[in-house]
């Protein structure tokens, strides 16, 4: 079924969009972000030594 | 029941203590008379099996790995059978009336009354208290320790001493009456005690020496005993050099006044030497090497310091001007010039082993003679050699036995664990010293405060108000007995702890009954120096008694001061037993297979066949620079500029001839008091152990008294004969003793064995020793400024047939208990 | 392709015209519920034990370890698992913890420890990582169970309340001295003797350059920073200052006295007392090369002369720590544990620096020391003599 409805098209990316935004690329960006934090204090571990008391 | 056999027990005690006691009679009512197995113990007369039958020890036989067995091991029922054995805890009477203000003349009365248990531990724990508060650390000496009985668990100086220092701090001493200028003077000659060290091992003397020099040491005598469990494997190398010295193939030369049970077994030379004037002779044979160009030059060069420094003085060109020829030292020593010379040339020219004893060391300026036998070892240049060089301890506990390497098991901790949290902590010893050498505490209670010169530092001894004593003896291995005596009366409180009535339970005041080790569990090591194997030790029989183990007894004294979990770890007797054990199959996993415990101690006995050979000095001989001595320099010092920094009079920076305070054979008193008292090892005891025994002292004694062994020329000079009774005196004191005419003796030189038993006629200052303790006469002066050890071998004494009744010997069977008012 | 990906920017960039905000929020909200819940699912999943042994690697090593001991099966019936000890609780540790694992799966695709033997080797690295980690945070993830403030210290034994209650006063970390609790030791260090084992639980394994350290036992000095040239044995408890690093090796500076008579191979801490630092070989200690000399003094108690020197030598990173106190106390226990079989012992201010090590050999038959340890309490006896004491005697 194809539509040209220009106002369909447009309605249709958003949905798009949206799905990929949620499902795809923020969860990504989270993972990515949370993974480089963790990674950023992995490194900073090793050149300031392991984390000490922390309470 | 009990009440009947209490009376009974009283009943002895009345008729004089010495009625032999039906061991039966004393048993444990509850064991059955039917009941009869074989234990296996150790000992310091070695390892046996004790056949028990009805709660009773009825036989002992030596352990089959034994095969020189000493026959002391039959004197070991006469130990826990003994009318001397401790029953209750007592009080000195007059203390427990009077206390503090007590009289100080009844000390030493032997009247005592009998406590409960709770009692005596409640006296102790209250004098301890009050000592520490009243006064401090400095005024309770704990520190005085000794022989004890075997077991790695129950030595009781651990006990004692970890318990009253869990309480508070105390006075501690250095050294020990056995050796104490020795293990002094050697440390900055050779580097090491030496008295206490490995010696090489007997196959390589065997093998190697031509002629081994006996000086002042009775190996046969000696060996026989040992600090843990004696294995008795020497006497096999003895055997060996009997064979060797009938075949020719060695030559043994004794150096020794006295023909020694040594001497007699290798049937080999000896050379007389008057007493204490070995330095004199040696110093003579050090004259001859150099002046015949003998002596080893490269072993000096490379291997010591100071020769230049001293040959000055043997050759007439020190201060004194004085060259030591042998004939300037046959005036002195009595041995032949000639002789002398032909004793260095022989040891130039052979392989030769020089073995000293202690005794030397033993008398005023004892750091000489062991000094100067280095120097002479040093220079026959055979030192790290085997078969050459010099020992000091060939005589001791298994000592050049080849050993097995294994780890022996440790001991119940001596001291509080960490971190220290004593009930009274105050260290504070108000300028007093912590630590005093071992023989000068008579010294500090009668002059508390005098400064004293002691090995480059200055003691200041202590105002000691309290005593305690575990296992311990100084009524007999202290001299002068009557200065002892004005000593203890200036004490406030006398603690002992023992299993059997000592003189110096006698002159206490709270006396508490330990059980004697074969009335408790153990575990000891077979052979201190060989570690030929690790033996149980089984309780023979139930604490006789009202007697307990040092352990419980401590444990309770703590528990007064809520200590007692610290004290025990929260373990018991066969926990900590076992616990020994366990630490030691660990220490030797990688080298020997110890079965589990229960097998262990079902066994017995684990043997480790290791046999390892040591030759003494070797890697400092292989490479000074990188197995250095202990010395300041690492090298022999034949001259000692740190002994020399000291500026003692009495021991200088070498070795120095010294006349000595008293000296027979022409020596200084010998006008008024001619005969020489050596009072050396015993051949039946262990010191004063077993002195008690009486199926073992009826092997020796003299009419029921110590035996003073003398020349036929002595006797006849002095109308004695053979089995007389004696006086023996000098200003000192007196003693009886029974006589024993043996060519053994030369003119001038008289034998009291150390350890017989003091047992005064009465209380009273200068009272007749009615047994035969030569201490009573001996004399308390400190070897030099450098070690202050004592100088028992530096006596001279009188000695005359006994007129009259002689008393009846107290020294045995207890005090005369007398009833609370 | 590329002006799909352009429209679909655009898109995303612009206000929404077709959705409503509250659909947009409410799905953006859901997405976000629905995305948390997963992340930590897969966290957790990642936190578990089957997790953990799924890699054979762990289930066949450690894992197995475990199983033998206490914390794993108990009088209690709680058990430890893997992530309770090895994963930090704090978020963020966790997460830098999960982002270190990469590691793991590296070593686990290219097989960096596929076999028990490549395991064994590595072990050491391995659990010096998680002490270190431990060490540092004062073994947080123990006192997760495990608090002083719970210690109930008249249910221990007399020696466990000894030891336990000194480590509470100074808060020690629980790694210090319980290492091997969960799994095996390392080859090298359950080998080790008994008494220093200890200690080498708390080597330091990070230095720093012209910092100085300590050496817990006997410890071979080289010419290379391969280590294969010998140049002599640094002695137990002694000062070495590191200079620098290279791979596995220090570079290290040891300064000292040494005597003039012989080849001048025994180098002592200090001038005229005998506290053996180093012991060098011939060909190193005489050459001038290697060695740089000072100044040279008579010794005025044995006249003999002494020089200072000073030199630089390679070493291993192994068995070295940062504090010398560390050493003492455990040498100082040592000694009162060990003497106390025969006699009372000296004090150590008894006797001074250079009696210390004649007396020293005359107690050695007596006690069950390794050559290591016999050492380090006589260096320890010698540092506290009466030369270094107030103490009066």
């Amino acid at each position: 079924m194809e539509s040209t409805n220009p106002q369909e098209q447009s309605k249709r990316s958003e949905w798009l969009s949206f799905l990929i935004i949620c499902v795809f690329l923020f969860p990504i960006l989270s993972v990515v972000f949370v993974g480089g934090y963790g990674f950023i204090v992995w490194m900073l571990q090793l050149i300031y030594g392991p984390p000490g008391h922390s309470i | 029941m009990a009440l009947s056999r209490r009376s009974f027990l009283k009943g002895i005690l009345g008729s004089g203590g010495a009625a032999m006691v039906g061991p039966s009679l004393l048993a444990p009512l509850s064991a059955k008379a039917a009941e009869e197995t074989w234990k296996i113990s150790g000992s310091h007369w070695g390892a046996f099996r004790a056949r028990i039958a009805g709660g009773t020890v009825v036989e002992i036989k030596p352990l089959e790995f034994d095969q020189n067995p000493t026959e002391m091991i039959e004197g070991i029922k006469g130990i826990i059978y003994s009318s001397s054995r401790i029953r209750y805890p007592m009080v000195r009477y007059e203390w427990y009336k009077n206390r503090g203000k007590a009289k100080p003349s009844t000390r030493g009365d032997n009247r005592f009354i009998r406590v409960t248990w709770d009692q005596a531990l409640d006296l102790f724990y209250q004098e301890l208290e009050r000592i520490q508060t009243t006064y401090g650390p400095w005024a309770l000496h704990a520190g005085q320790t000794g022989w004890r009985q075997t077991g790695q668990m129950h030595s009781c100086n651990n006990h004692m001493q970890r318990a009253v220092g869990m309480h508070g701090n105390y006075i501690r001493k250095v050294g020990d009456y056995s050796t104490g200028a020795g293990q002094t003077i050697m440390p900055y000659v050779t580097g090491s005690t030496e008295v206490y060290a490995q010696g090489t091992s007997w196959p390589l003397i065997l093998e190697n020496s031509k002629v081994i020099v006996l000086w002042a040491t009775d190996l046969a005598k000696n060996l026989q005993v040992g600090w843990n469990c004696e294995t008795h494997e020497s006497f096999d190398y003895l055997k060996q050099l009997q064979a060797k010295v009938a075949d020719g193939s060695i030559r043994v030369i004794s150096i020794d006044p006295v023909k020694s049970k040594t001497q007699h077994l290798l049937n080999c030379e000896q050379q007389y030497v008057h007493p204490q004037t070995d330095v004199a002779m040696m110093l003579a044979m050090a004259h001859t090497l150099y002046s015949e160009e003998l002596h080893d030059k490269d072993f000096l060069d490379t291997y010591t310091l100071g020769f230049e420094d001293f040959i000055p003085y043997v050759m007439g060109e020190g201060e004194d001007k004085i060259a030591k020829t042998p004939e300037w030292a046959a005036q002195i020593c009595g041995v032949d010039a000639e002789r002398i010379k032909e004793l260095a040339r022989l040891m130039a020219a052979e392989r030769t082993q020089l073995i000293f004893g202690w005794g030397l060391q033993r008398q005023q300026h004892g750091e000489q003679p062991y000094w100067m036998g280095a120097i002479l070892a040093a220079m026959l240049g055979q030192i790290g050699l085997p078969g050459g060089g010099v020992s000091y301890a060939h005589h001791y506990s298994s000592i050049g036995v080849p050993y097995s390497g294994a780890s022996a098991p440790g001991a119940f901790p001596l001291n509080p664990d960490r971190p220290e949290d004593r009930v009274h902590q105050n260290s504070d010893y108000q300028g007093y010293s912590s630590t005093i050498p071992v023989a000068r505490w008579v010294d500090a209670i009668l002059e508390p405060g005098k400064k004293i010169q002691y090995n480059g530092t200055t003691s200041t001894l202590p105002d000691i108000k309290m005593m305690v004593f575990s296992g311990n003896n100084p009524w007999h291995h202290h001299q002068d007995r009557n200065r002892m005596k004005r000593a203890f009366e200036k004490l406030e409180t006398v603690v002992a702890i023992d299993f059997a009535w000592t003189a110096t339970c006698r002159h206490a005041d709270i006396v508490l009954p330990a059980c004697t080790q074969f009335e408790r569990n153990d575990i000891d090591v077979y052979g201190s120096y060989s570690v030929r194997g690790v033996i149980a030790m089984h309780k023979l029989v139930d604490p006789l008694y009202q007697s307990r183990t040092d352990f419980e007894i401590m444990t309770e004294l703590c528990r007064r001061f809520d200590k007692h979990k610290q004290y025990t770890r929260g373990m018991d007797e066969m926990e900590w037993v076992e616990s020994l054990y366990q630490e030691c199959r660990e220490a030797n996993k990688d080298r020997y297979v110890m079965p589990e415990f229960k097998q262990f101690w079902q066994d017995g006995i684990v043997l480790f066949d290791g046999m390892n050979n040591y030759v003494h000095h070797a890697a400092f001989r292989e490479d000074p620079e990188i197995n250095p001595l202990g010395t300041p320099s690492g090298f022999i010092e034949i001259f000692s500029r740190k002994i020399a920094s000291f500026g003692y009079d009495d021991c200088k920076g070498h070795p120095t001839w010294m006349e000595k305070a008293e000296r027979s054979h022409g020596g200084p008193g010998s006008d008024k008091h001619p005969l020489w008292l050596q009072s050396c090892h015993p051949d039946y005891r262990l010191h004063s152990q077993m002195c008690e025994s009486k199926p073992m002292r009826e092997r020796y004694a003299v009419q029921g008294r110590e035996p003073v062994y003398m020349s036929p020329q002595d006797a006849k000079q002095y109308g004695i004969s053979d089995g007389d009774l004696v006086r023996v005196f000098n200003d000192r004191g007196q003693l009886v003793a029974g006589a024993v005419v043996s060519d053994n003796y030369p003119q001038g030189v008289v034998r009291i064995h150390e350890g017989a038993w003091y047992g005064p006629e009465d209380e009273k200052m200068g009272a007749l020793d009615t047994y035969g303790d030569p201490n009573t006469v001996t004399l308390d002066l400190g070897s030099s400024k450098l070690a202050q050890a004592t100088s028992a071998n530096t006596c001279l004494v009188s000695i005359e047939k006994f007129q009259g009744t002689a008393p009846a010997v107290t020294a045995f069977g207890g005090p005369s208990e007398v009833a609370p008012t | 392709m590329l002006s799909k990906l352009k429209a679909l920017w655009r898109t995303m960039t612009r206000p929404a015209k077709h959705i409503s905000l509250g659909v947009l929020t409410l799905g953006g909200f859901l997405a976000g519920v629905i995305f948390w819940g997963g992340f930590n699912t897969a966290l957790e999943a990642s936190n578990t034990e089957e997790f953990c042994i799924g890699c054979h690697e762990m289930r066949d090593n450690v894992y197995v370890e475990l199983q033998q001991t206490v914390h794993w099966s108990n009088h209690s019936g709680v058990r430890a698992t893997c992530p309770d000890c090895h994963v930090p609780h704090n978020w963020t540790d966790k997460i830098a913890r999960k982002m270190q694992a990469s590691k793991e799966l590296w070593g686990t695709i290219f097989g960096t420890i596929d076999t028990r033997e490549k395991f064994l080797a590595k072990r050491l690295e391995l659990a010096t990582h998680e002490w270190d980690r431990l060490s540092a945070n004062g073994s947080l993830e123990c006192k997760n169970c495990h608090e002083y403030a719970s210690m109930d210290w008249d249910a221990m034994s007399e020696v466990a309340r000894t030891q336990m209650e000194q480590a509470a006063e100074r808060d020690q970390s629980c790694i210090d001295c319980h290492k091997g609790i969960a799994h095996e030791l390392p080859e090298n260090m359950a080998a080790a003797s008994g008494a220093l084992a200890g200690l080498q639980r708390q080597a330091t394994s990070r230095f720093n350059p012209g910092q100085q350290y300590f050496s817990i036992r006997q410890l071979p000095l080289f010419t290379d920073s391969a280590l294969s040239q010998e140049a002599g044995i640094l002695n137990s408890g002694s000062v070495i200052t590191v200079v620098a690093q290279q791979g596995d090796a220090l570079q290290v500076e040891i300064d000292g006295w040494r005597k003039t008579k012989g080849f001048g191979r025994v180098i002592n801490e200090e001038f005229g007392q005998n506290i053996r630092e180093v012991t060098l070989e011939k060909e190193i200690a005489t050459d001038d090369s290697m060695i740089q000399g000072f100044e040279v003094q008579e010794d005025p108690l044995t006249g003999l002369p002494w020089q200072r020197v000073s030199f630089q030598l390679w070493m291993g990173k192994e068995d070295l720590v940062d504090d010398r106190e560390i050493l003492w106390q455990e040498a100082s226990e040592l000694y009162v544990k060990n003497c106390s079989t025969c006699h009372s012992q000296p004090e150590e201010a008894h006797f001074d620096t250079n009696t210390w090590p004649g007396m020293w050999a005359g107690m050695l038959s007596f006690v069950n020391l390794d050559g290591d340890t016999q050492e380090l309490v006589l260096k320890y006896l010698q540092k506290h003599s009466s030369d270094y004491s107030d103490g009066h005697h």
